[in-house]
């Protein structure tokens, strides 16, 4: 089995919307994997399909390898969206019943209230807890039962800064001791940034890329900038010689994020072509601008 | 399908609506004893030669034609039903591998069995309070056993139709709704169709309906076979809409 996660062609259609369009995902064992997309970009959907809450329009899904897909859900955990909590029971209560179906028992029940923060909840009802302290108890009820994969859309939305990182901690230790793989989405990419290990970018239903953290870390530590009065003709040269892959024209300046080892290469071409080259410079660039960068095209 | 029911029986016996239900049930009863009994000396003043009509058996019938039961039957399903889809924790269900119909039916078999603990405890109630409030036992008149099942089966339709309610409406406040003013509508319809049929003969609708036959169930004498039409309609009723939510069940995102 090479892939935890795998799915081929998924669609998922609401009316005649189409949320997910022929995704084809790959999430590897022990794999922390950054989802990311905009609003509606169908990450939630797609995990909602993976998850079997939604019925794909079509398309296929593997978990573990496998296509008994209900059987392979058992060895998982999740959190989507909002967390699915009886609010008028108490924490232990919530634990208790997701427990019959999830495994566990009540001394991992008292571990996990306390591993989240909820430890001293008591009789309180869950109708009654913060925004965090209800987000803190779904991720409790995703670790039921020791999961293998951990599918966690916004984990930590709701929580302060503190308990962003004892989520972040969490994981990394669950994946590094145990080797939990972890599908997350998250609108915070600094937070992503600082455990994924593999990337997937979703923009209007459509994977646009799968990149590992090593290599978006190459292709972010450096894009080449060149400025010149005539972008039209430097663009059309950038294409001619199939380095215009990964890029953003802003005024100016055209910043090449790909196929940049040779420099010299490319100041070449463009003076060949009677294109006078201002300025030709590397500079680093963030996660974030990447991002937009993929996900503006 | 084992975990899915100790889930849902566990649910269901830390749920205060069913007990709330099941104490109003309860609470109907009493007060429809008391009211006849308070109001039997005002029959006697009126009419010397009045002998009470009411026994255990008598009322054990009564209490299930009135309605109250019904609708009650009807919040508690909705209650039970909608919580799931209210507190958005069934997708934490069907995330760990429970297949949509496994769910259905282990939600089918819990609420089922709390409707039917609501309906055996009014029954024993309502033969109890008969009995020791008014005439005695009393005497079961023709085909009464028959006829009792006809109700019970009667009463199994009513359920699989609120369940069914419940269970595609989803939301808490507007399966209620339907399952209070579904009965009532249905029954004006039907009554609108018989008075515009009644010039044409013996025909009416209210016949093949649920209402119409718990009417006949509760008759001092009911014949054989008006129990069969009672089963055969209860029947035809089940199935239908088992059918019907079940089907949609199966293709339903949540």
């Amino acid at each position: 089995m090479k892939y935890v996660i795998e799915t081929i062609n998924l669609t998922k259609k609401f009316n005649n919307k189409v949320a997910v369009d022929n995704v084809n995902l790959h999430v590897e064992k022990g794999d922390i994997y950054g989802f990311i997309g905009r609003n509606g970009a169908g990450k939630t959907t797609s995990m909602r399909l993976i998850l079997g809450t939604l019925i794909p329009t079509s398309g296929e899904i593997l978990l573990f390898g496998k296509k008994d897909l209900n059987n392979q859900r058992r060895r998982i955990g999740s959190l989507i969206e909002a967390p699915g909590i009886y609010k008028n029971c108490t924490a232990f209560e919530n634990m208790k019943r997701f427990s019959i179906l999830a495994g566990g028992d009540d001394k991992q029940i008292k571990e996990l209230l306390e591993f989240v923060g909820l430890g001293n909840t008591g009789t309180k009802k869950a109708g009654q807890f913060s925004l965090g302290m209800k987000q803190r108890l779904g991720i409790a009820i995703a670790l039921l039962g020791n999961p293998e994969l951990l599918v966690l859309d916004e984990p930590i939305n709701g929580l302060d800064p503190a308990g962003i990182k004892e989520i972040r901690d969490l994981i990394l230790k669950l994946n590094q001791e145990k080797g939990v793989t972890f599908i997350i989405s998250s609108h915070l990419l600094d937070e992503l940034g600082k455990i994924a290990t593999r990337y997937g970018i979703i923009h209007a239903g459509q994977l646009v890329e799968e990149i590992s953290a090593r290599d978006l870390q190459e292709r972010c530590k450096t894009c080449l900038n060149i400025i010149t009065k005539e972008t039209k003709k430097a663009q059309e040269v950038l294409l001619k010689n199939d380095w215009l892959h990964h890029y953003k024209i802003d005024g100016d300046k055209i910043s090449l994020y790909s196929d940049i080892e040779h420099p010299e290469k490319i100041n070449e071409a463009l003076v060949k072509a009677g294109i006078p080259v201002e300025e030709l410079s590397f500079s680093g660039n963030g996660f974030e601008d990447y991002f937009i960068e993929r996900l503006g095209k | 399908m084992r975990q899915l029911l100790r889930f849902e029986f566990r649910k269901l016996f830390k749920s205060k609506a069913f007990y709330v239900c099941f104490a109003i049930s309860v609470a109907f009863i009493l007060i429809t004893a008391l009211t006849m009994k308070a109001l039997e000396p005002e029959l006697k003043k009126l009419d010397e030669n009045y002998q009470s009509v009411y026994s255990g058996l008598t009322m054990l019938k009564d209490v299930f034609s009135n309605g109250q039961i019904a609708i009650l039957g009807g919040i508690m399903i909705a209650i039970l039903v909608c919580e799931d889809f209210g507190s958005d924790t069934l997708k934490n269900v069907y995330a760990r591998g429970y297949s949509r119909q496994n769910v259905f039916y282990a939600k089918v078999v819990a609420v089922l069995t709390a409707y039917l603990m609501m309906l055996f405890a009014d029954m024993v109630l309502s033969l109890l309070f008969g009995t020791f409030m008014f005439d005695g036992f009393g005497t079961a008149g023709n085909n009464y056993v028959g006829a009792f099942f006809g109700i019970l089966f009667i009463s199994l339709a009513y359920f699989v139709i609120f369940f069914a309610i419940s269970y595609l409406c989803r939301k808490l406040s507007l399966a209620i709704t339907l399952c209070i003013v579904g009965p009532i509508a249905m029954n004006l319809l039907l009554s609108l169709g018989d008075t515009l049929v009644s010039k044409l003969g013996d025909f009416k609708f209210s016949d093949y309906w649920l209402d119409g036959r718990m009417k006949q169930m509760v008759q001092a004498d009911v014949g054989g076979g008006q129990i069969a039409g009672a089963i055969i309609v209860s029947v035809i009723v089940i199935a239908g809409f088992a059918c019907l939510v079940s089907l949609i069940n199966r293709h339903r995102d949540i």
